[in-house]
């Protein structure tokens, strides 16, 4: 089914449409999530949520693309859990992975006071990405939005995890560079 | 946790970048090695007979990979760019132009000379060329190639021209007086690092 035909379903109130979100969608949400969490009834407990907050929230939301609508909200929803099992010292996924990769792009910060607000660091992100060539963006993304192993990322790519590896911690120095070029503190 | 905030914030970057068709498998492009040395060996030859330095070819105005056939030196496009990034480009002072209220105004850095990294330096000061997005860049010296059975010889010819090919909606940024001048400020950065600082190089902007 169509994505405008779903959102037709979602603005007129049908619960139908969230049967036909989870055959379309279901699969690759729930894999963000397991990505993030590793862990099987975590995963559909997000992927659950994620469902009804599509329902509460469309309409008045009108998603421009749907998969990108509800992934995003599935990874937010992700994460958050993973930050509460983290309190509770249960950890899971590829996120202490991603995380401490991540810890490389964090630019030499001066204060607390010189850190940069949301607005600030997303739109650095999206010129950073923006910058990248589709290759570089695609791997970049797939590790860190997606949260996949690097060995997945490799077979998606027909390629070894070395040249992966290699690919993010080039793309992870150019971010670095980046966001101090823009004066993003963190 | 910073990089905590950093993966979060990731999470809200523009749709165009997180939609699922962009994160589908796409085949590397391939390290073309042998191709690299082969060229590699012939400019270097090409640099002994012609009297002028390998390091000045590396490091400086000519990117020497492809198409040795045509005496064109065709330099970075996204796989050259990480073919070379692999052999440590040197860093050089290279002189930025950029348009800032209707004046051309300069900045040096210290950057791998790389014919999109300066293209994206440059970017980076010109905030109105935000939608700019570099393809490739292709130098002509009006060389010529001599092959015999054992060498392979250029000779570095006297005529620059160079053609830098731009992602098709760049075209938008350069129009008006305000484009003028950005096109202005892109072809004195390029033609003074890559083309040797002739005045008489042939610069032109191609968009596909």
């Amino acid at each position: 089914m169509e994505d405008s035909v779903i959102i037709e379903l979602y603005l007129g109130r049908d619960e139908s449409a969230i049967a036909q979100t989870q055959q379309k969608y279901g699969k690759q949400c729930y894999k963000i999530a397991y990505n993030i969490l590793g862990n099987k009834e975590d995963c559909e407990e997000c992927v659950n949520d994620m469902l009804v907050k599509v329902w509460n929230r469309i309409p008045p939301d009108m998603p421009h693309n749907l998969f990108s609508y509800i992934a995003k909200m599935t990874r937010n929803l992700s994460l958050n859990r993973y930050s509460e099992k983290k309190a509770a010292k249960r950890g899971g996924g590829q996120t202490e992975a991603a995380l401490s990769e991540l810890e490389e792009c964090i630019p030499s910060g001066k204060s607390v006071e010189d850190e940069c607000d949301d607005n600030e660091l997303r739109a650095a992100l999206n010129g950073f990405l923006g910058s990248l060539c589709t290759e570089k963006r695609t791997v970049f993304m797939q590790r860190y939005w997606y949260l996949m192993p690097i060995s997945e990322i490799a077979q998606k790519h027909g390629c070894e995890s070395g040249r992966i590896k290699m690919m993010l911690s080039r793309i992870r120095k150019e971010l670095k560079l980046y966001l101090e070029k823009e004066g993003i503190t963190l | 946790m910073k990089s905590e905030r950093l993966l979060k914030e990731l999470g809200n970057v523009s749709e165009e970048y997180t939609d699922l068709s962009q994160t589908e498998s796409v085949p590397l492009k391939k390290h073309n090695r042998i191709k690299y040395i082969t060229a590699g060996t012939a400019a270097a030859l090409a640099v002994a007979v012609g009297g002028i330095t390998l390091g000045t070819m590396l490091t400086g105005q000519n990117v020497p990979v492809a198409d040795t056939s045509s005496n064109a030196i065709a330099t970075a496009d996204e796989s050259n760019t990480e073919m070379i990034a692999e052999i440590d480009v040197e860093q050089r002072d290279v002189t930025i132009y950029y348009s800032e209220d209707g004046e051309m105004k300069s900045i040096t850095k210290n950057v791998k000379c790389i014919p999109e990294i300066i293209f994206n330096e440059w970017k980076a000061l010109n905030k109105s060329a935000g939608k700019a997005k570099f393809v490739n860049c292709y130098i002509d010296n009006n060389g010529t190639e001599i092959v015999n059975e054992s060498t392979v010889t250029y000779i570095v010819g006297d005529k620059y021209s160079m053609e830098l090919t731009l992602s098709k909606d760049s075209a938008e940024i350069f129009e008006g007086e305000e484009g003028k001048a950005l096109l202005s400020s892109l072809e004195k950065t390029f033609v003074e690092y890559f083309g040797n600082g002739r005045l008489d190089c042939e610069f032109s902007v191609k968009y596909e």
